[in-house]
């Protein structure tokens, strides 16, 4: 597998109407990824996937997927396919018809599209519901039809609006196992589009933030969790309490910070950026303080307090 | 159709009339209403049809004679072939033309325009039927619209006289005036199309084309349906449309059922005649919804 980027975004702008729906993202995204556009309601991210599937065209900036540009390239012609927030599995064609669509409409050859649909039957673990009508599928089922669809033509790039959005919380939980499964076995890139931070932390390789049509911070999700670039990526992924400070010291292993009414703290230089100012802001994940008994504190790392109330 | 409703709705409250049940009393006014203004009259000229005309006089006599005559005589095949060829090129012109504006109502026109579009389609209800049918004879005539002006222009020398009294006047005049009937259930068959089945269908390789043949044509094709039975069943038994533009060629069963119960007299073979084209229409209808019944299947 080479590393050149199997899609380039570059300075992609799109409105509608007075509506800034997606400005100025730029991105790389490697062959073989999960990458996730996470980010809360309205932000761009359908927008930005359906201008990579070719359903919007941008106002501006170009579009590369596989080396060649996107621009008037139609939907039906680009190496990507999409999975539906809804699935849109066609009501009057049975399981099987439905995920021979792609291929009849390639004109592949009637005995190899039996083959292909047998093969992405199993892979999705339908195998044997070919002949039933999508009416009669569950959910889940629905969803992996969908799938299936989709990756049985081979795309280079699988983009994916909301899988799970429909599914209850006990599915959704299997499905995410599943599709992280699949996406590794068939090593397809995929791009996914979720407002869930859970989601997007236990499915990608990387994950892309965004807000208000912008791209906030592209990071693994452990960067992305452990070091937040801005104080809106903290407050959208996990939890995290937000404490103002005054920098006292700073020295080439950390920072030392005067946190209101809690004392001095210490903060690694591999948490701390540089340039931070004289009053930082310091977060701290909740899971990540313990409560210790009075007078067995390490100095500079904790601070007293007095325990409020209690909840599981 | 609505027959066929009304049926289902009894029955499926009777099976639970153990108990009165509130949709029984409440269908029960139409019921009645249906009662005696639909099925009773049609018990009548069943009655009839097997009896005989002896001058004045109705004889009771079960006959099957009336039958004969309707489905043997030379006369009453032309007309019952004639009415069912016009039915069926009236449908087919109406659903042709009536496709294409449900299409661009439902797709091309934006949401809040489209109740002031389906408002536009109403309009030719503003005036009356047979208003409509003489603006066609204004249209068509030996003096009219399109001779007039072909004759302004020179293109022709004398007006035409094969545009008025004959069947493709009939089939014209009848095309437009169900045209709305045509539309608004396509229409509706339109709009309940999710698009997302579109895009798919394109993201999955289709052009537009094929698009509309595997996907907007066949889950449509409830609305289609529905406007041929709405078009084809009325069409078989008009008599006014043959009677003012048809000309003598362009006569249609009803207009000889009409004679039988006027100036014939003979009301038991005009009720032979109109029960024989019931039962016909009535056959092809069931046999057309036969054999498009795989696109009937309500998605869920
Ligand atoms: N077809 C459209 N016409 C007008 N405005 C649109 C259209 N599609 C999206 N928008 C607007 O663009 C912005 C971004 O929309 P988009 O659907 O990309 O958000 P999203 O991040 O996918 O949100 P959600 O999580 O709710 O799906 C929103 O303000 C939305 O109202
Ligand atoms: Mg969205």
């Amino acid at each position: 597998m080479n590393n050149d980027p199997i899609i380039r975004i570059n300075r992609v702008r799109k409105s509608f109407g007075p509506v800034c729906a997606v400005s100025e993202v730029t991105l790389d995204i490697a062959p073989g990824e999960f990458f996730t556009l996470v980010g809360p309601s309205g932000c761009g991210k359908t927008t930005l996937l359906r201008m990579l599937a070719g359903f919007e065209t941008p106002d501006g900036g170009s579009i590369r997927i596989d080396g060649t540009s996107m621009i008037g390239v139609p939907a039906n012609k680009r190496p990507t396919n999409m999975v539906f927030q809804n699935y849109a599995v066609f009501p009057h064609m049975s399981v099987a018809d439905n995920i021979a669509y792609g291929l009849r409409a390639a004109r592949v050859a009637k005995g190899e599209i039996i083959g292909r649909v047998e093969e992405a039957l199993a892979m999705v673990g339908l195998a044997g519901y070919g002949a039933r009508s999508p009416a009669a599928l569950s959910g889940g089922q629905r969803q992996r039809v969908a799938l299936a669809r989709a990756l049985v033509l081979r795309p280079k790039v699988l983009l994916l609006d909301e899988p799970m959005s429909a599914l209850d919380k006990k599915l959704r939980e299997q499905m995410q196992v599943e599709l992280r499964t699949l996406q590794r076995t068939v090593g397809v890139t995929f791009v996914l589009v979720t407002h869930d931070q859970e989601e997007a932390l236990i499915l990608s390789d990387r994950i892309a933030v965004m807000f208000e049509g912008r791209i906030a911070q592209v990071a693994t999700p452990h960067d992305l969790y452990q070091r937040p670039q801005s104080r809106e990526v903290a407050d959208f992924i996990g939890v995290m309490n937000f404490l103002s400070a005054h920098a006292t010291v700073s020295t080439p292993d950390g920072m030392t910070v005067e946190i209101e009414g809690l004392g001095q703290v210490t903060i690694p230089r591999s948490q701390a950026p540089a340039n931070l100012g004289d009053d930082p802001v310091v977060g701290i994940r909740p899971e990540m303080l313990t409560i210790l008994q009075d007078g067995t504190h390490a100095a500079g790392r904790s601070a007293r307090g007095s325990l409020v109330d209690l909840q599981y | 159709m609505v027959q066929a409703g009304l049926f289902h709705m009894i029955l499926r409250s009777c099976r639970r009339a153990v108990a009165p049940s509130p949709g029984l009393v409440l269908i029960s006014p139409p019921f009645l209403y249906a009662l005696i203004l639909l099925a009773a009259p049609i018990v009548g000229v069943v009655m009839l049809s097997f009896w005989s005309q002896d001058f004045l006089e109705i004889q009771r006599d079960f006959t099957f004679a009336n039958y004969q005559t309707a489905w043997t005589e030379r006369v009453y095949q032309v007309l019952m072939l004639r009415s069912i060829k016009v039915a069926l090129l009236v449908t087919v012109a109406t659903v042709l033309l009536a496709f294409p504006m449900a299409y661009f109502l439902s797709f091309h026109i934006p949401k809040r325009r489209k109740q002031l579009w389906l408002f536009l389609i109403t309009i030719p209800f503003w005036t009356s039927y047979l208003v409509r049918i003489f603006l066609w004879k204004v249209i068509l005539g030996y003096n009219g619209v399109i001779n007039g002006t072909l004759t302004t222009l020179g293109i022709i020398d004398e007006p035409l006289r094969f545009i008025l009294y004959n069947q493709a006047a009939v089939v014209m005049t009848l095309s437009h005036a169900w045209a709305p009937f045509a539309v608004l259930p396509i229409y509706v068959a339109l709009e309940k199309i999710d698009r997302s089945l579109l895009e798919a269908s394109v993201d999955l390789g289709d052009g537009p084309l094929r698009r509309f043949f595997r996907i907007t044509l066949p889950l449509a094709m409830p609305g289609v349906v529905a406007a041929v039975l709405i078009v084809f069943i009325p069409t078989v038994g008009d008599y006014i449309t043959p009677n003012l533009v048809g000309g003598p060629n362009g006569l249609m069963i009803a207009n000889m059922i009409e004679v039988q119960f006027k100036k014939a007299n003979n009301d038991p073979l005009g009720a032979a005649l109109a029960l024989s084209a019931m039962a016909l229409v009535g056959t092809m209808a069931l046999l057309f919804i036969w054999a498009t019944r795989k696109y009937l299947r309500s998605p869920s």
